[in-house]
């Protein structure tokens, strides 16, 4: 490295390398309830996870566009399949590159080898930071939610889990569902093959072949990630 | 409930013919005519059936509503110009008594279904009863039958006529590799339906990473001076490509999504698409990390993979 800067975890992964195109995600917001989000799914990444902390059972979240455009800005109910709106407790970051730097008289700016802003320490506004703390590559998780546990990606349901790449539809018990699933106990839930608390992937395609529904599960198709935020 | 049509001819000192075997709320459309003569002929035997005058010739229903035997009669009965010729004409037949046996049949069983879900068999059409035959399911997961398709209503029991068809539906079990089972009546026929749920797949890979802690490196706090947005434990995430509109031909069309690559591997980077696949699954959509960037491949061969991508490490 002839020239700039590199930030590196204590157990050397990169964090911020300005000899390459990267950019960081700088925390927008930090919501402690809402029912809708509204954000750039190529611009921004949104992490949640149920506001209530004395639900039992399990909750399900999934992304359901109600209003924007199909590429850019959109605002999504956080939803059940079967429509129901669950209060998040939510993190939105923005890639610094979308963003214009902060013009404060201190912090660290960094600029890639682009010249793209690559962090802008200036742009956090008092919502805390965000850590990625688990991660799935495609296809690694069945689908099966918290049946089983091959969809299970932390057992600490009180994690952050990635929204971007989830999907709803008004009612996705006669649709499809990509979504995250938030198990905080046995109770109330039905019987199922084992799966205790935690967090789950589930992947869930439905289609009407005209005397009935085929139901399909099929592995994630994009990546998952756990997130704690907060101080990190 | 079936509708028979049949026609009589009026004559002087009558006769009948055999007609359908009914059951309850089937209806026979009966038309007669007499040769040579015009006018209205009535009805006979209105005890069992809800009968109507009848304009010879011209159709009339019929409609037979209850029974008290296990036999019926219908006809007309028409006087003459002259006033003293009658002619008449009827249709009989058995009540209840037709045949409720229909051909073979076989709901197909189901395999790997997905457990919990309701799960549905493939519809038959039903055949070889001459009348209107009841029809229930009952066993496990709450078993329903649906006679004729569309938006007809699911239930544990209907009725059902030569030519239509029939599906079942059940809530498969919320165990792996677990069959349910239910057991389809059409009059006194029957099929076992079995509906058996997916094995448990195995696991992927996956899981926590490790970020580390040391008192050393560099540490960014928010607005407040106290909450940490960066230290040397966080696993930040950066955004390596800006969003690409990608599309990938099937059958192993590949797009290469290039980056600068200082040590990116398979567990601290990957490509990320911005809308879930609603056709494609990570079965046949590939991603590879290659030596100058991710690789997309589709393995599809129903079409052209079209997406926004974006690479990203953590």
């Amino acid at each position: 490295m002839a020239y700039g800067i590199i930030f590196e975890t204590a157990n050397g992964n990169v964090q911020i390398d300005s000899t390459t195109t990267n950019t960081g995600l700088i925390i927008l917001s930090s919501v402690a309830s809402s029912q809708t989000v509204t954000f750039d799914q190529n611009k921004e990444f949104c992490f949640a996870r149920p506001a209530s902390t004395t639900y039992t059972g399990e909750i399900k979240i999934a992304l359901r566009s109600i209003s924007g455009s199909s590429t850019g800005t959109q605002t999504y109910y956080f939803e059940e399949p079967d429509g129901t709106k669950i209060n998040t407790n939510y993190i939105l970051g923005k890639w610094a590159n979308e963003q214009v730097s902060s013009s404060g008289g201190y912090g660290v700016q960094i600029f890639n080898v682009d010249g793209d802003l690559a962090y802008d320490s200036g742009l956090y506004t008092g919502d805390g930071g965000l850590g990625i703390v688990a991660f799935w590559p495609a296809g690694e998780l069945s689908g099966y939610g918290s049946i089983g546990t091959t969809s299970q990606m932390t057992d600490d349901y009180t994690l952050f889990a990635n929204m971007n790449g989830t999907a709803g539809e008004a009612n996705s018990y006669d649709g499809s569902y990509y979504g995250n699933v938030f198990k905080k106990s046995a109770a109330g839930t039905p019987e199922s093959s084992s799966g205790g608390p935690g967090i789950y992937w589930e992947s869930v395609i439905r289609f009407d072949v005209g005397y009935g529904l085929s139901v399909f599960v099929v592995p994630n198709f994009t990546p998952r990630f756990l997130a704690e935020g907060g101080s990190v | 409930m079936a509708v028979f049509e049949y026609s009589v001819v009026l004559t002087d000192g009558g006769g009948s013919i055999a007609g359908p075997n009914v059951n309850v709320g089937d209806s026979i459309t009966l038309t007669a005519t007499a040769p040579g003569q015009s006018g209205i002929a009535s009805p006979v035997n209105p005890v069992n059936c809800v009968g109507a005058d009848v304009t010879l010739g011209v159709t009339t229903p019929n409609a037979i509503a209850s029974f008290s035997g296990s036999n019926y009669s219908v006809g007309y009965i028409h006087a003459g110009e002259d006033g003293t010729t009658f002619y008449t004409a009827s249709i009989e037949g058995s009540v209840g008594g037709g045949d409720t046996t229909p051909n073979p049949f076989d709901l197909p069983d189901v395999p790997n279904a997905v457990p919990g879900q309701v799960t549905y068999s493939t519809a038959q059409t039903i055949t070889g009863m001459d009348a209107n035959t009841p029809c229930s399911v009952s066993g496990d997961g709450a078993p329903q039958l649906q006679v004729a398709g569309g938006a007809n209503p699911w239930v544990t029991s209907s009725t059902i006529n030569s030519g239509q068809l029939i599906n079942v539906r059940l809530t498969a079990s919320p165990l792996f590799s677990t069959p349910r089972q239910a057991t389809l009546l059409i009059g006194t026929g029957s099929d076992t339906i079995t509906v058996t749920t997916a094995a448990e797949p195995s696991g992927g890979t996956g899981g926590p990473i490790s970020d580390g802690t040391g008192t050393y490196g560099i540490q960014i706090f928010d607005t407040n001076g106290t909450t940490s947005v960066l230290s040397p434990s966080t696993r930040y995430m950066t955004r390596l490509t800006d969003p690409e509109y990608v599309s990938v031909a099937s059958n192993g069309g590949s797009v290469l999504i290039p980056c600068i690559m200082t040590g990116l591997t398979s567990s601290n980077s990957t490509l990320v698409f911005s809308t879930p696949a609603s056709s494609n699954t990570s079965d046949t959509i590939v991603i590879t990390l290659e030596s100058n960037g991710f690789r997309i491949t589709n393995n599809d061969t129903q079409g052209t993979f079209t997406n926004i991508a974006y690479a990203v490490r953590f």
